[in-house]
Formats: structure tokens, sequence, C-alpha cells
């Protein structure tokens, strides 16, 4: 059936009573214009009545007949058995609001965490033949770590490599912009080589991708936009295509915007071709490009690893200085993009099964309790005459009903509380974008509710059809003492929940005691108040002497500035992505290396005299970085603590000489500053990460072009953010600000990833222990008002009120303990699956499992208080004068 | 000829669309029209177009609007829709197809 005729059919029915009383008058008239006609003929009045009546036949029938030309009866029946569910359900609200705030709240955090973890897990890539992307990293056999693809590397792998259809490169470039709103910035940039929108079969929004002849020297002053940054900052103009637009003080053509959801790495990044420069050709040891590869048909992952690795091997032996350790790894793609974050959400789906089988036992110990609560309603419906079926229908039609509202409401929920991850989530979560309360999350709420409701008002509907069951399970009689059969299906249903919520309990437990232990480890810096504002000067600032000095009079301006009571800055900022160099190779005089050991990276950050009090880093012994430290003066050095303990474990370290090469050698002389004291430790890459061996150089000593300028005031972190942008403006007016941010947002942002796991975690666990503690109540005041005679003959035979309180604080508590008991079995294994997300805390930590079991103890206890209260107030009296 | 409602069963809905084929009418007219046109064989349970008036208009092939008749009393005259005069003809050429094969019958009794 078409769905006009369906709509004609509903108009109709929705008027039903009012085409009745149209066609009552239709009818009439026609009835009054044949009797008229019979009085025109002649015929006495009651004569033509009659013959009027019988030409037009009875009318009753007629109706009948009319109705079932409408095709009504059955969707009248329907809507008369949805009314009447729809009735029951809202004369006696209870049952449902409880049903549909557990479905809400419980499908609803499902569906949200299932919308989230779905869209970054388990959805593929946005590309064309997903399975089939890869990303290639060098991996240095020496280190055991994967790195960034040198230039030349590249080359020869593109050129050698069979496996792949294409293998592309991206390297990370910052083009200079002239914002219209906030002056001179960086933005994000991939240096493309040929084919790398080919690789991703990613056809363009707008526009085109570059063509093979835009790599070559001369031709390649042409860009393409991210979405998001053509959103942000080119205001989403549809005709921009074609624009010229400066970058780096260069004309470059707009050709083409990308898509919302290509984001290699981001979609807040542009993209112009990559021009191959002489050097790079050699190059081996820098090693900063991302490398992507689309497998050729029918080339399995291993396979194409193992080609990769062979002329990975070919080349360590033809480059043995630069090479030797030096091999390939491939990842897919999907693997590379969701990354860390994978343990972790896999961590929060199975936790949404639990919360699940939570809900459905709480609904279906709600449905057991009402079914059994309605028994004299079936009876007294089944002794007015309704049949097995009808009453099992009913039920039916009231679960549809129910089910169908804890869909809307669950889904609804989910949107909510998606909002809510999206805002708590961590802003690098891999495809965050592409999170939405769309159909597969509607979908999951609605089916998941449906079957929740109706699976679960099965049981009621067996107990309707089938009369025996109904005595089994129903009250006995007058007594009305809950029979045995239901109590024991009631008591299973709160020990799953119970011993779910335990290992819900637990897991949180132990994620919010690793982050209250990672939150308190000492950073070794002060962060509050601390603004910092990065400045790249390479291309703007010739020389050392320029760049030396252009960072000094920045830091003198704005310590001269009202309110600033601290300022520095830095070649690299603790908890933030490095802006430079930052780590060079460690050779210490008198402590030779063997010929096959590689010297040890060590982090070095060149900071102004001033920094180290801005960020409040203490000097453990020795002297300061100092105005005697000039750049004609005889190089030195503060180590941290750490250092001392790994290279220097029994010496003076004050007035010893150490070797640092790499970025900071000059003609291939490496730079040997003297120790002139120690500063404490830091944690530099992340609160958890114990802090590593570090030195630091002191500015105009060591010229770099990466500066990140720190402050801290009497004003807010904003007001010195603003401060600093100034002071950087007015010493020189066109070098663009790479980035900025608040010590506080770094610090907040290293543990957001740890927070957004814990708080969802938690809100689980929250969740399932109120769903817990309401079916601990739920039974033991059902069973309780069922024994009210039991109590009641009890206290008649002598029992004291103590007795009875405690007797059923100890059935209830038995319940609680039982599911405890299977929660420990349970939660045991389960910790060790979370291991990998835990710090400084053992997956079998006692304090967790003790505190979970007692706060599970205290629930079920007060849960208890009443109903048992309830028992020890039963009078003898009443129950033999009820009986 | 005996005027018998099971002759006229199936073949209401017919005579009904081709009643209004001519223009819109109300059920006392399309039952006098009936009546004469069928020189009184059609002449039973008047009453029995109503419940064909409402099927016909379930299934979208007439619709009704509420006029004042000829004498002055409001009545929902009934009007032939697009795709009841598509019907209309499907319904004609099925009687004619199934008038014929009976004659042929009768012919060669």
């Amino acid at each position: 059936m078409s769905v006009l005729p369906l709509l004609r059919q509903f108009r109709l029915l929705l008027g039903g009573r009012r085409a009745e009383r149209e066609l009552d008058a239709e009818m009439r008239e026609h009835l009054d214009l044949l009797e008229t006609q019979y009085r025109g003929q002649g015929l006495d009045p009651r004569e033509a009545r009659r013959r009027a009546r019988v030409e037009f036949g009875s009318r009753e029938p007629l109706r009948a007949d009319a109705r079932e030309a409408r095709g009504l009866m059955r969707t009248r029946e329907l809507v008369r058995d949805l009314l009447f569910g729809a009735r029951v359900l809202v004369r006696r609200p209870g049952f449902p609001a409880v049903a549909l705030l557990t479905l809400g709240v419980g499908v609803g955090g499902a569906a949200a965490i299932y919308g989230a973890t779905e869209g970054i897990l388990l959805s593929p890539l946005p590309y064309a033949e997903p399975g089939r992307l890869v990303a290639a990293w060098q991996f240095d056999h020496a280190s055991g770590e994967r790195q960034e693809v040198s230039p030349a590397n590249f080359l020869d792998w593109r050129e050698r490599a069979t496996a792949f259809e294409a293998l592309t490169a991206v390297e990370p470039y910052g083009f200079d912009w002239m914002s219209p709103e906030d002056g001179p910035i960086a933005l994000e940039t991939g240096l493309v080589y040929e084919g790398f929108f080919d690789v991703f079969r990613a056809p363009p929004l707008f526009g085109r991708t570059f063509l093979p002849e835009e790599n070559q020297p001369g031709r390649g002053n042409v860009a393409i936009l991210g979405y998001g940054l053509w959103r942000s900052r080119f205001g989403g103009d549809p005709d921009i295509v074609g624009r010229v637009v400066t970058f780096d003080g260069e004309p470059y053509t707009i050709v083409g915007v990308m898509r919302e959801d290509f984001a290699v790495p981001t979609n807040e990044v542009v993209w112009a071709p990559k021009v191959l420069q002489g050097w790079e050709e050699r190059s081996r040891t820098s090693n900063f490009y991302a490398v992507f590869g689309r497998l050729a048909p029918g080339v399995a992952l291993g396979q194409a690893a193992a080609d990769l690795d062979g002329v990975a091997a070919a080349l360590a032996v033809a480059y043995p200085t630069a090479n030797a350790s030096i091999g390939a790894a491939l990842i897919p793609l999907h693997d590379q993009i969701v990354g860390g974050i994978r343990s972790a959400l896999w961590l929060l789906l199975g936790a949404v099964i639990l919360v699940l089988v939570v809900v459905v036992a709480s609904v279906a110990s709600l449905q057991l309790a009402r079914a059994v609560g309605r028994t004299p309603e079936f009876t007294l419906r089944t002794a007015l005459g309704a049949g097995p079926g009808r009453i099992a229908r009913h039920l039916a039609v009231e679960n549809l009903l129910l089910g169908a509202a804890g869909a809307v409401v669950s889904f609804l929920a989910a949107r909510v509380m998606l909002d809510g991850i999206r805002a708590l989530a961590p802003a690098d979560l891999p495809r965050i974008a592409e999170i939405r309360a769309d159909g597969d999350v509607l979908g999951f709420a609605a089916a998941v509710s449906l079957l929740a409701v109706l699976a679960t008002g099965l049981a009621p509907v067996l107990l309707a059809a089938n009369p025996s069951l109904q005595r089994s399970l129903g009250p006995g009689g007058r007594g009305q003492t809950a029979s045995p059969l239901l109590r024991r299906a009631l008591a299973a249903l709160v020990v799953v929940q119970v011993s779910l919520t335990f290992v819900l309990l637990v897991g949180s437990g132990l994620l919010l005691r690793s982050f209250v232990a990672v939150v308190s480890q000492p950073t070794g810096f002060r962060s509050d108040g601390v603004a910092v504002v990065t400045v790249h000067t390479w291309s703007y600032l010739d020389g050392g002497p320029a760049r030396a000095g252009f960072a000094r009079d920045v830091v003198e301006r704005l310590s001269g500035m009202p309110g600033i009571t601290a300022a520095g800055v830095a070649s690299g900022i603790p908890l933030m992505e490095a802006i430079g160099a930052d780590f060079a190779p460690l050779t210490l005089p008198g402590a030779p290396l063997r010929a096959d050991q590689n010297p040890p990276l060590v982090r070095f950050t060149v900071v102004s005299p001033g920094l180290l009090d801005t960020l409040g880093i203490p000097l453990r012994s020795g002297r300061p970085f100092d105005s005697r430290d000039r750049a004609d003066s005889l190089p030195v050095t503060l180590v941290n603590e750490r250092f001392v303990d790994r290279y220097l474990p029994d010496r003076e370290p004050v007035g010893r000489r150490i070797s640092l090469g790499g970025s900071l050698a000059t003609n291939g002389e490496p730079l040997n500053p003297e120790i002139v004291g120690v500063v404490g430790d830091v944690r530099n890459v992340a609160l958890h990460e114990a802090p590593a061996p570090a030195v630091y150089l002191v500015h105009p000593q060591v010229p770099t072009g990466a500066n990140a300028f720190i402050a801290r005031g009497v004003g807010s972190a904003e007001v010195v953010l603003s401060q600093v942008r100034r002071a950087i403006a007015e010493v020189h007016a066109s070098i663009p600000i790479h980035g900025e941010t608040t010590m506080e947002a770094l610090v907040a942002a290293s543990v957001r990833e740890r927070r957004f796991v814990l708080v969802l975690l938690g809100g689980f666990a929250a969740l399932a222990l109120s769903l817990a503690s309401a079916g601990i109540f739920g039974l033991m005041a059902f069973v309780a008002a069922g024994s009210a005679k039991e109590y009641g003959i009890r206290r008649a035979l002598g029992a004291e009120r103590a007795e009875l309180l405690t007797l059923v604080l100890r059935r209830g508590l038995a319940l609680a303990g039982a599911g405890i008991l299977i929660g420990v079995a349970t939660a045991v294994p389960a910790a060790r699956l979370v291991e990998g997300l835990l710090f400084e805390v053992a997956p079998l930590d006692l304090p967790v499992f003790g505190l979970a079991g007692l706060t599970l103890a205290a629930a079920g206890a007060a849960a208890v208080l009443v109903p048992a209260l309830r028992a020890a107030r039963a009078s003898p009296v009443e129950v033999l004068r009820v009986e | 000829m005996t005027p018998a409602p099971d002759r006229l069963h199936g073949h209401l809905d017919l005579l009904i669309l081709s009643s209004l084929a001519g223009g819109p009418m109300h059920g006392w007219a399309i039952a006098q029209r009936l009546r004469v046109l069928s020189e009184s064989v059609f002449e039973v349970g008047q009453g029995s177009i109503y419940p064909a008036l409402r099927r016909l208009e379930a299934a979208g092939w007439i619709r009704a609007r509420v006029a004042v008749s000829e004498a002055g009393r409001r009545a929902r005259f009934y009007s032939l829709t697009k795709t009841g005069r598509r019907r209309l003809e499907a319904e004609r050429a099925d009687w004619a197809g199934f008038a014929a094969a009976v004659q042929r019958v009768l012919d060669g009794a």
C-alpha cells in the first residue's frame, strides 16, 4: 500500500466519530426525501414512512458496512489497544516513569558511548578502500623507536618498493600568513608529494587537487585548503577557488578546498605542492616526512612490510653511516589514527555492555514485580471474558508503547550526552568531528530500548497467558506471600546487578586512583598564571645575533610592563609539543663510547636567564644563568638532578664540561659548555612520565629561532597573554605568532584523556550503583510487603522488633554479599585488562576492591533499611485481624 | 426480472462512478438516477449506496464536499477524482469485455 491511501485511511479514522454522524445525517436525509415522495403520491404519513424504511433497508448493518467499507475495523481495534495501553501506563505512572528514566540514562548513555566509540574505532576511514591505506615509518633498531622518514630514504623507498600502488609523503610546514583578524600567524601546512590526494582517493569539495607538474620548481605556487581552515579562516567562501593568497610573502593561488572528512593530518591545514630542494635528495640524517601509501591490489600488509624491509636493508648496506640501524615499519592507517586511545575506548565499550546488562536487569525486575502486582487485574479481566490471547495482546501493546517511548527518550538522552562527550573529549581525540548522534546511535538506542522492554515484558505476557504459572508465581491467595519462585528470580536479577556494579566500581576506582596519582605528581614547575606565546624567527631574522637580540628585546620590554612579575624565553616548554630542536647527542669527557655505541640523546632547552625563575624551577647547587653569560663568554650549562644521577653519579658536577653535538655543533665542532649549576627535575613529556636527564643552555650563547616567550603577572593568564603579544609586536611588527597557551592549559590538556575516560566510567559506575540500590530496595520492599503476614505471626509468637529488623537486614545484605562475591571473581580478571591505563596502582589494589565492596554493602544496607523498619513495625494484632 | 441485490453486487461501484462522470451529485440523486435509468431494476435498498460511497471515498476514487442541494438542504456532493476517472474507464472496459463474453455464450447456445 502506498502512503497516500494510508494517510487517507488515517484521516478517516481520526475523523471516525464525525464520519459516523455525517453518515447518519445523510441517511436520515435520504429517508426524509423518500418519505416526502411517498406522501406526495398520496400515502398517509405512517405508510409513507414504512415504505421509505423498507425501500432504504435497515440502517444499522449499513453503518457497520460503511465502517467495514472504510477498512477501519482492524486499525481501530489496534488504536483501541494502544489507547488502552497508554491509559494503563499513564494511570499508574510510577512504573513507566522509572522504566523510562532507567532506559533514558542507561541506554542513552550506552548509545552515546557507542556513538563515540563506533565513530572512532569501528567505522572505516572515509576514504575509498581504506583497508589498503598504510602509514610508513622508519624504524630505528638501535633505539627501538619508529621515526619520521628522511627525504632521501623516502625517494628510494618510492622508487624501489613494488608492493604499493603509490607511496607519497607530506612535509610538515608552517605558512606565514597575515590574518585579517589576528595579524601575522603561522598556518599548519602540509607540503605534499605528487599523488598525495590520489593515494587517499579523496576528491575535493571545490576545485581540483594538484597536478603532477605543480611539484616542479617554479610551478608550486598553488594551495588547497582543508575544510576546517576554509571555514575558520576564510569564511567558508564558496568562490575561494582562483583567489590569490599571500603565504610566506609569496602569492599562492587557491585551486581547491577538500571535503570535511579529509583530515591528513587534520582538516585545519593548508596543503601546497612539495618542491624538492637539492639538498633533500641526499639527506638521510634529518627525518621529518610523514609517509603514506596505498597497497597494490591483492597485496597483504605482511608482504608489503617485507618488501619495504628489503628496500630498507639494501639502503642500510649502501649508506651505513646514516642508515645502519634503520629499517621500516608499516602501520594500517586506521590503527595509526586511532592510536593511543584505542584501549580506553574498548574499556568504555566493555563498560557499556555491563551497564546495559544492569539496565535490562532493572527493567526486568520492574516488569516482573509489576506483572505479579497486576495478577488480580488479569484474573478479573479473565472472569469478565477476556481470553488469554487478548490480555497477552494488551500487554504486548503496552510494552511496545513503553519500548517506543524508551527509544525516543534514550535517543534524546544520547544526543545530550554525546554533546557532553564532545565537550569533555581531549581536543586531539582522533576523528572527533565524525562523532554525531546519527542514524547509528538512533538505531542503537531504539533497538536496545525496544529489545530490553519487549524481552523483559515477555515474562508478564507468559504469566498472563498461563494461569498455572500465575498461580505458582503470584501471591498465594489472601496471605499475600510472594511465591518462592518469584523471589528467587528477582533475587537473581539483583545479584547480577550488584556484581556488575562491583566490577564498574572497581574499574572507576582504579582509574580514579591513577588520575589522582598522575595529577599529584610534582611537575617541577609553576603553572599558575603563566602565559606562553611561541614565535619562529628563522625566516625573519638572519643570523644568531639578530635572533638573540630579538629574544632579549622582547623579554626586556615584557619585564618592564606593568603587572608582569617574571618573564623569559625558552626553545621548548614542558608538556608542549617541540617547537624546535630539543635533543642532542651527549658525550662526557673521560667516558669514551665503544665503537658500536651511539651517544645517548639528551634533552636540551635554550633559555634566557630569567626563565627558570618564571617557571619556578629551583636551583639545587651552583649558580643560575646571569648577565655574565654573554655570547662571547665561556659556554655554560645547567643540568637537572636526573642528569647528575645518570651521568655523574659520584662526582661533583659543577665545574665539569660536557660535549653536545647534533644541531648544537658548529662546523662539526660540538658545543662544550661547563656545568655551572644543578636545577630541579621537570616533567617535560607528560605528567605520568618520570623526568629524564636534561640540560639548559643560555640564550645569547646558543642562538635559536624557536622562541616561547613566557611571562607571569599579577593579572590573569589571559591579560598576561595579551601583554606578551603586545611586547612581540612592539619589537617586530610583522613577525607571526605561531601559537599561544597557558601553562595551566598545558597541564590540563596532558590529563584530559585520562579525565575523559575516568568521568565516563565513573558516570557508568554511579548509574549502575543507583540501579543496583534501587533493585535491592525494590526487591526487599516487595518481599517485605509480601511477608507482612509472616512478620506478624513471628511477632505474635514472641519475636522482638530488633529480631525482625535484623532478619530483613540480613536477607538484604546476603543479596549484596552474594553480588559482591561474584563481582570480586569477575573484577579480578577484568582489572588486569585495564592494567595499561593505570598509573602507580596495581590492578588488584586492595583499597579499591575494599572500598567498592563497602560502598555496595552500604548502599545495600541503606536500600534495605526502610523495608526492614517497616517489617519491624509489623503488628501481630493487625495480621490476626486480617486473617 | 427479479430485482436482486446479489446481481448488483460488484457492479454498484461501476454504476456509481459512471453516474458521477457527468458531474457532482448527492447520494439521493445517485440513487434516483440508478432507479430511473435502470427502469427500476436496481430499485433495492437505496441505502446500500452509502457504504459503497464510503468505500469509494476511502479508496480515493471519489471525494465529498458539503454544499446546499436544489431542495435547499445541506448535502454531501460526491464527485470523481482523477484516479476515480481512470478507475471508471478500467471498470467500463472490464464490464464491456465481460458483457460481450456473456453475450457470445448466450448467442452460441
